[in-house]
């Protein structure tokens, strides 16, 4: 825990104080919990909507965040399930295939005006999104915020072994997409 | 002839190939402060323990007046219902032969 996530933790408890020490908190996170959600719902204007809940969710539940684990770690773990909701949601409303997974997901990301990625990251996020969702979350975490298991665990509340063989998996799935698909 | 070389992980760019609109974050923080300006919390605020009991309380005197309301209401009725019923007992005539036979007393 860093000084200043420390201090605004003390100003949580001061009602008048609280919401200056939130909005600090805010500052401090928002970019991780942006890219957390971005690399799974991947359009900004869904990123951002999933965002706003996410951190409005932390402050409407302020009374619940106990200090047993970093402020961080607690915003990370509203932000997947937010994330998760929403994706179910999505699937719903695009009546999406089984079979295809998300691949849904990517059809506009070609023309997306916030996806700078060459024709391999394209792929990449292709293959990813043929993953199942857990699956994902790990290979996204691992691979591109490098977050430690340890972290992972805390946040997606799976054992570090289980952790490490989903990542595994994940890797020699997308290789053989990028094999298939050449 | 060269054997085609697959593509691995290896092979892609690991920065991020996602952007975001510029000042984004600056004006996102920003819309946070707005949001929660409008549901901040109360500078005094009750424990939520003694928000129980005063709502507990508040429902009781709810319930308990409007129960004695309802058994006011019923005494006046059953009031009401008892004159009527004495009043339809009485025959009209009864009470005109009554009523003369007082004036006549009254007179001699």
């Amino acid at each position: 825990m860093n000084q200043t996530e420390s201090e605004c933790l003390l100003l949580l408890n001061d009602p008048r104080k609280r919401s200056q020490a939130f909005s600090q908190l805010v500052r401090l996170y928002q970019e991780r919990i942006y890219w957390h959600i971005r690399k799974m719902v991947l359009v900004h204007e869904d990123t951002n909507d999933v965002m706003q809940n996410t951190f409005m969710k932390a402050w409407n539940g302020l009374d619940g965040f106990r200090g047993e684990s970093q402020f961080l770690t607690w915003l990370y773990r509203i932000a997947t399930n937010e994330t998760l909701t929403f994706l179910t949601s999505k699937r719903n409303k695009e009546q999406a295939q089984t079979d295809d997974r998300d691949l849904f997901l990517a059809n506009n990301l070609h023309a997306d005006p916030y996806f700078n990625g060459d024709e391999l990251q394209l792929k990449l996020q292709k293959a990813i999104l043929t993953l199942p969702e857990k699956q994902r979350l790990v290979f996204n975490m691992k691979y591109f915020d490098d977050l430690t298991y340890d972290s992972m665990e805390e946040i997606l509340g799976t054992s570090t072994g289980a952790l490490k063989a989903s990542y595994h998996h994940a890797v020699k799935k997308i290789e053989k997409y990028f094999e298939e698909n050449e | 002839m060269k054997e085609k070389k697959h593509i691995s992980l290896a092979d892609v760019k690991r920065d991020n190939p996602f952007t975001v609109p510029e000042n984004y974050f600056g004006q996102f923080a920003a819309g946070i402060d707005g949001q929660i300006a409008v549901r901040r919390t109360p500078i005094f605020s009750l424990p939520k323990r003694w928000l129980y009991v005063a709502a507990s309380v508040a429902c009781l005197l709810a319930i308990s007046r409007a129960g004695y309301i309802t058994y006011q209401n019923d005494k006046a009725m059953n009031t009401e219902n008892y004159e009527l019923y004495v009043m339809s007992q009485v025959d009209e005539t009864e009470v005109i032969d009554y009523y003369l036979s007082e004036q006549d007393s009254k007179s001699k």
